[in-house]
């Protein structure tokens, strides 16, 4: 059930950018393959509009795709996957985060 | 199940994506949201919308632009935001295929046509539906998440009937303490919100198949919509097909894990404190804007300043506006009595304006629970439920 969810939601997304047009890509160069996983169920955006997150914090949201969306990464991903996420963030130079 | 005679007829045809709206090329200008990481899209034309600031593309999160609310008491539907979790809800929905389904702990399971729904006497509310989330680009410190200014929420005039009458058809066996509704959106994990009984049963919480008069388009979840006025637009399901009566409080994802506040309160804690015990997201706490001036606008030295805005609450009908230049001295704004208990409310004062230099202006409501806007935002781990006074930095010349 879980597989057959998750092959449909990766099927449907190059008729979602070419119906609407406008879906920005994910530049992928640097990111471990796991990575490609990240745009399966929502746009990039949803990446790139986040604050500046900890290698912690990008952990944690990676975990919970997996855990409560059914994301399918595994475990030994996880870490390559945060630390490519938050590298992003350094290099496109956003400001660091607050205190906490 | 019960059988209803429709009293009139209720035509609602395959609702899809027009290719028109679909190909259409889409106009983007670039605007900047006042927080870090804010430069977004401001996109004419996706998916059937005017102007809105696109969040998101999949699946849709769309934002209302500030001005929008300066026009009117109502937001327009083709300019009221949208959310979506995930981009799993059916873009084409046959109407005459669809049903609502009501079972659990029921005298009776209910399967119920779009016509036998529209049989029942139809009720309209006017309502502010606000995302949990509503401002959470405001975050101090910042939190995961979408990240939203200050337009994810929109006034609408509701149409549909009482959730009360499919309640009273299939009838909650003793015992009955949550009422689930599910939606068409069931990628896991599946959608579904809880209300408690004695809240289900409010003559105003509507299922509702109009918005402003027109059929519910898709984004805003033809063809049935749960209206829950005063609470945050999480409880607001869309697409619903499924009521589940639940003798037990409702443990599924997005009533155990997800939308949850700390249980203090105020809903907030010391940024970095331990989480402590939670609560679910509910009721919306007074908000206030000035939608006639922006953060920077200019004032002419020595002259009187229209000012105006909208105020709601979901705790009780907006008692009070106040102005402020300083946030000590506060004076009374006059607020216009139409939109209801649970919708906008328009306010307007004449501000007096001094010499040149810097001038500062806040705004706060009142409700009739006695709630008052904050005057320091508080904070929580989802970034909910922001509700500070708002400020304003002029300049008089």
């Amino acid at each position: 059930m879980k597989a057959s969810l998750l092959v449909f939601a990766l099927a449907i997304v190059p008729v979602a950018v070419s119906a609407q047009g406008t879906e920005p890509s994910l530049p992928l160069n640097g990111a471990p393959p796991a990575a490609a996983v990240c745009i399966a169920c929502h746009s990039s955006e949803m990446i790139d509009y986040q604050p500046r997150l900890t290698v912690a914090q990008w952990r944690a949201t990676v975990l919970k795709m997996k855990a409560a969306y059914s994301a399918p990464v595994d475990d030994k991903d996880v870490d390559a996957i945060a630390n490519w996420l938050a590298a992003r963030q350094t290099n496109a130079g956003q400001a660091a985060a607050g205190p906490h | 199940m019960d059988r209803f005679t429709p009293s009139r007829r209720h035509f609602v045809g395959l609702l899809g994506v027009t290719a028109a709206a679909a190909f259409a090329p889409l106009r983007a200008t670039n605007v900047r949201l006042p927080f870090d990481n804010g430069g977004r899209r401001m996109v004419d034309g996706f998916e059937g919308k005017g102007s809105m600031i696109l969040q998101r593309t999949r699946a849709p999160l769309l934002e209302t632009p500030f001005e929008v609310y300066d026009r009117g008491l109502i937001t327009p539907v083709d300019r009221f935001y949208v959310r979506w979790h995930t981009a799993s809800a059916p873009r084409q929905i046959d109407a005459a295929a669809f049903r609502l389904n009501v079972h659990g702990h029921v005298e009776r399971e209910l399967s119920l046509t779009l016509a036998d729904v529209a049989s029942l006497p139809a009720r309209e509310v006017t309502a502010v539906s606000q995302c949990a989330g509503n401002s959470r680009g405001f975050s101090d410190p910042r939190v995961p998440g979408a990240q939203w200014g200050n337009g994810a929420m929109g006034n609408a005039v509701w149409r549909g009937i009482s959730l009360r009458q499919v309640l009273d058809r299939a009838g909650l066996k003793a015992g009955s303490v949550a009422i689930r509704f599910r939606g068409l959106d069931a990628a896991p994990p599946h959608f579904g919100k809880s209300l408690g009984v004695d809240v289900a049963r409010n003559e105003d919480v509507l299922l509702a198949t109009h918005m402003n008069g027109q059929p519910l388009p898709w984004n805003h979840g033809f063809p049935l919509r749960l209206v829950v006025p005063g609470w945050f637009a999480t409880y607001w399901v869309k697409t619903v097909s499924d009521i589940e009566v639940l003798p037990t409080e409702d443990d599924n994802y997005w009533m155990a894990k997800a939308y949850r506040i700390p249980a203090t309160p105020d809903g907030n804690i010391t940024p970095g404190a331990p989480a402590g015990a939670t609560t679910p997201i509910s009721t919306m706490p007074p908000r206030s804007f000035v939608t006639n001036l922006r953060d920077g606008d200019r004032l002419r030295a020595h002259s009187k300043q229209v000012i105006r805005g909208i105020a709601f609450s979901g705790k009780g009908a907006i008692t009070r506006v106040e102005w402020s230049a300083d946030g000590r001295a506060w004076h009374r704004c006059q607020v216009d009595n139409e939109g209801g208990t649970y919708g906008f409310r328009r306010w307007h004062a004449q501000m007096p304006v001094g010499a040149a230099g810097p001038q500062r202006l806040l705004v706060r409501a009142t409700d009739a629970g006695g709630n008052v806007q904050p005057p320091t935002a508080g904070w929580n781990p989802g970034g909910f439920m922001r509700n500070a006074v708002e400020s304003l930095n002029l300049v008089v010349a």
